[in-house]
C-alpha cells in the first residue's frame, strides 16, 4: 500500500458524505406559516429542494469544499469542515421524525416535511456517521504510514500493521452496525410483540419462572455433589 | 495529535445525543446514540498491549572507533492487543548499520516476545548511553487508549580511537641522532623501586621479584606474577594536544580533533608499549592534564581521558600549557609532540597577532627546554591539515584549500628555525603512520 492510495480513499469517503448529505436534505422540506402574524403573504416557504439538479449541485458542492479543506489543511480539518457542511443538511431530515414538536409550543409553526420514513433517515444519518469514522480512520493510516516509512521501518512490517489496523477499523465499524442493527430489530420485535407481553399473566410467570430457577439450582448442587462423592 | 479522542469524549458525544434525542421524541437520533455507544464500548474493550517488559544487551561495551555493536532486545508482552511501537534513542555520533531502532509489531492476544536485535556501528570515540527502550502500545482502533514506558535499562558503550599502525615504524631503519643514553629508549637498564607493572614469570627472573599474592590472588596454578620496575635512564614523550573549537572543521566524525586525537591514542600506544613513560596536556580546554606514567595502565587512562575530550571555545593557547607543565618536563626530559591546526593560527594581517604568536611562543619555550643543546629532546609539530576538510568538492574549494597551505608555509619556515620538527599531515590523503613515517625518513629523526 502506498499513501496515494490512502488519500484517494480519502476523497471517495468525502465525495461519498457530501453526496449521502445532499441526498438527505433533497428529500426533505422546511417552511413555516406565519400569517398570523404577518398577515396572508407571511407563509414562508423554504422548499427550494425541488429544484432539477439540486442533488447533483449539492452533493458537488459540498465535495468540493471538503477535498478542498482536506488538502488546504493537510488533513488537519477534515473532520470538522465536513460535520459542519453534513450535519446541518441532514438536520431536517432527522428533525422531521421529532414526536415532540417544541416550535408549535413557542408559536412558531414550523413545517417539516419528507419523502424517507424514520428507517430509512436512521440509516442515511448512519451511514454519515460510519463514512465521518472510516474517514478518519484512513486518515489515520496515511499518517500512520508515512510516520513508519519516514523511520525507515521495515517495508513488510508496515504494510502487516496497516493491513492489521485497517481489519480492526472495519472490524469495530462493523460490529457496531450490526450491535445497532440488532438493537433497531429488537426494538422492532418488541413493539410487535407488545400486546401479547402485556397479556401475560405475570403472577403465573414470576412464579413459574422463580420455581424452573430453584429446580435448576437444586439440580446443580444434587450433581456437583455426587461427583465430589465419586 | 488531531486523531487521539478519548472514550470519555465518545461517552460525552452519547449522552447529548441521548439528550437531545428524548427531549425532542426523535427515534433516529436514538439510534445514533445507539451506534455511538455500541462504537465506543466496542473500540474501548479491546484493550491495547500490556505488561510489557524489556530486556536489552549490547554485544560490547567497549569497541574501537568503526566497530560494530549488536543490541538485543527481548520485549515480552503479557496481553492486550494492537500496534507496539518500540524505540531505541541513539547517540547522534551513532548509525544503524543493520536492521532498525524502531521497531513496530501487531500484538495479537496472548503472551508474545518479540526479539529483536540491529547493528549500530560507531564512528566517533567517546562514551556514549543508550538510554532505555521507550514502548508505546496503541488502542487496536480510533487509538481509544493507550500504553506507554520504557525499560530494558540504560547502557553504556565505550568508543576509543582506533591505533594506526604506528606499530611497522618500529622495524624502519634510520640512523640514531642522539649518542647519549637519556635520549634513547633503554629497555636494560638498572631497574629503580618504582613499580611499573605486573608481568607473567619468565625463566631467569630472581626470586625475591615474585608477586606471591598477586599470584595466588590470579587463580593460575600454571603462572607466576613478578613485578616489573622502572629501568634507569628511560625516555619520555610528552603530547600538547589542542582541543580548541577551531579543530572541528568538517562533521562531528571527520575532523582534525578527531583526527589528533586518533593519532595521539596511536603514538601514546607506540611509546608506551615500549616502556616509555608517558604525559600529556590537552590544552585549550578543560579535558587538561594527564599526569605521567608508564606501562598498560597509562594507557588505559590516556585512552579514558581522550574519549571525554569535547572541542572547546577556548583559545589560551600552549604557553599556560607548557608553563602549567614545565617541572615534569624538566624533570623527564621528554620528546615533545604538539598536535594542533596550523591553519588555524594564521596571523590575518587584520586582526594583529592572532593566536600565532601564542604557538610560536609556547614552541619556543618547548624548545628552549632541556638545558645543553645536544642532550635536548626535539619538539615535534604535528600539523594536522583543517584546510583538507574545507573541499567539499565544489569548483573552487580545493584551489582554496592550497591557498590556505601555501599561507601557513612561512608559518612552518619559522617554526622550523625556532627548533620545531614539524609534521604536515593530511588525514584525507594519507594515514597517520604514513606520515611519520615520510617524515622519519625525510629527518632521518627515528630513535
Amino acid at each position: 500500500m502506498k499513501t496515494p492510495i490512502f488519500f484517494l480513499m480519502e476523497v471517495g469517503f468525502i465525495v461519498a458524505l457530501g453526496f449521502v448529505a445532499a441526498y438527505l436534505f433533497v428529500q426533505s422540506m422546511f417552511g413555516g406559516d406565519f400569517s398570523f402574524r404577518f398577515g396572508p403573504f407571511g407563509f414562508l416557504d423554504l422548499t427550494v429542494n425541488s429544484m432539477p439538479g439540486l442533488f447533483l449541485v449539492m452533493g458537488g458542492l459540498v465535495a468540493f469544499l471538503g477535498v478542498a479543506a482536506h488538502i488546504a489543511s493537510a488533513s488537519a480539518s477534515t473532520l470538522r469542515v465536513m460535520v459542519i457542511l453534513c450535519f446541518p443538511l441532514a438536520a431536517q431530515a432527522i428533525l422531521v421524525h421529532n414526536r415532540l414538536d417544541w416550535a408549535f409550543f413557542f408559536d412558531y409553526p414550523f413545517v417539516w416535511a419528507t419523502r424517507m420514513s424514520a428507517i430509512e433517515t436512521t440509516i442515511g444519518v448512519l451511514l454519515l456517521l460510519v463514512l465521518l469514522l472510516a474517514l478518519r480512520g484512513t486518515i489515520g493510516l496515511r499518517l500512520l504510514d508515512a510516520a513508519l516509512e519516514g523511520r525507515g521501518v521495515d517495508r513488510a512490517e508496515w504494510l502487516t500493521l496497516l493491513g492489521d489496523s485497517a481489519a480492526m477499523v472495519s472490524m469495530v465499524l462493523g460490529v457496531s452496525i450490526g450491535a445497532t442493527l440488532g438493537l433497531l430489530a429488537i426494538a422492532g420485535t418488541v413493539s410487535f410483540a407488545e400486546p401479547l407481553i402485556l397479556r401475560l399473566p405475570w403472577m403465573v410467570l414470576t412464579t413459574g419462572l422463580g420455581a424452573t430457577a430453584l429446580m435448576a439450582a437444586a439440580l446443580i448442587l444434587w450433581v456437583r455433589t455426587q461427583a465430589r462423592d465419586e | 495529535m488531531i486523531f487521539t479522542a478519548t472514550p470519555g469524549r465518545w461517552i460525552a458525544g452519547f449522552v447529548a445525543l441521548l439528550l437531545t434525542a428524548m427531549a425532542l421524541g426523535n427515534e433516529p437520533l436514538l439510534t445514533v446514540s445507539a451506534f455511538v455507544l455500541t462504537f465506543v464500548l466496542v473500540a474501548a474493550l479491546l484493550k491495547p498491549a500490556h505488561g510489557v517488559t524489556v530486556e536489552r544487551g549490547v554485544s560490547r561495551s567497549t569497541c574501537w572507533v568503526g566497530d560494530e555493536v549488536d543490541v538485543r532486545r527481548v520485549v515480552t508482552v503479557e496481553g492486550g492487543i494492537g500496534p507496539l511501537f518500540i524505540y531505541d534513542a541513539i547517540p547522534d555520533e551513532m548509525q544503524v548499520e543493520r536492521g532498525n531502532n524502531y521497531q513496530v509489531v501487531w500484538k495479537w492476544p496472548g503472551r508474545r516476545i518479540y526479539d529483536v536485535t540491529y547493528t549500530l556501528r560507531c564512528p566517533k570515540r567517546g562514551e556514549f548511553a543508550l538510554r532505555e527502550t521507550e514502548w508505546n502500545a496503541e488502542s487496536p482502533a480510533f487509538r481509544m487508549g493507550r500504553h506507554q514506558g520504557t525499560g530494558g535499562g540504560e547502557q553504556h558503550v565505550a568508543i576509543v580511537p582506533r591505533l594506526v599502525g604506528v606499530q611497522r615504524l618500529a622495524n624502519a631503519r634510520a640512523k640514531a641522532v642522539s649518542l647519549y643514553p637519556n635520549a634513547d629508549p633503554s629497555k636494560i637498564g638498572i631497574a629503580t623501586t618504582n613499580f611499573q607493572e605486573l608481568r607473567p614469570y619468565q625463566p631467569g627472573d630472581p626470586v625475591r621479584s615474585i608477586n606471591w599474592k598477586a599470584s595466588a590472588r590470579s587463580g593460575r596454578s600454571d603462572s607466576l606474577l613478578v613485578n616489573k620496575y622502572e629501568t634507569e635512564g628511560r625516555r619520555a614523550v610528552w603530547l600538547f594536544l589542542d582541543g580548541a573549537s577551531y579543530m572541528e572543521v568538517g562533521t562531528t566524525i571527520a575532523n582534525p580533533l578527531e583526527q589528533a586525537l586518533e593519532a595521539a591514542s596511536a603514538i601514546g600506544h607506540f611509546y608506551l608499549s615500549r616502556g616509555y613513560t608517558l604525559g600529556a596536556y590537552i590544552y585549550n580546554n578543560t579535558a587538561g592534564f594527564l599526569s605521567p606514567d608508564m606501562g598498560h595502565k597509562q594507557f588505559r587512562r590516556l585512552s579514558q581521558k581522550l574519549l571525554t575530550v569535547r572541542a572547546e571555545p577556548d583559545f589560551r593557547g600552549l604557553r599556560p600549557a607548557v608553563e602549567w607543565s614545565r617541572h615534569y618536563l624538566a624533570r623527564l626530559q621528554p620528546q615533545t609532540i604538539v598536535l594542533t591546526r596550523l591553519d588555524a593560527h594564521f596571523a590575518n594581517p587584520e586582526e594583529g597577532e592572532g593566536s600565532w604568536g601564542a604557538l610560536l611562543e609556547g614552541t619556543k619555550k618547548l624548545a628552549s627546554m632541556g638545558g645543553n643543546m645536544r642532550l635536548r629532546a626535539p619538539v615535534w609539530l604535528v600539523n594536522v591539515g583543517g584546510h583538507a576538510y574545507l573541499d567539499r568538492g565544489e569548483r573552487f574549494e580545493p584551489s582554496a584549500s592550497e591557498m590556505l597551505q601555501w599561507e601557513t608555509a612561512p608559518m612552518g619556515r619559522e617554526l622550523r628555525r625556532a627548533g620545531v620538527s614539524l609534521l604536515d599531515w593530511n588525514p584525507i590523503r594519507e594515514p597517520f603512520a604514513m606520515a611519520l613515517h615520510r617524515h622519519l625518513r625525510l629527518s632521518r629523526m627515528l630513535r
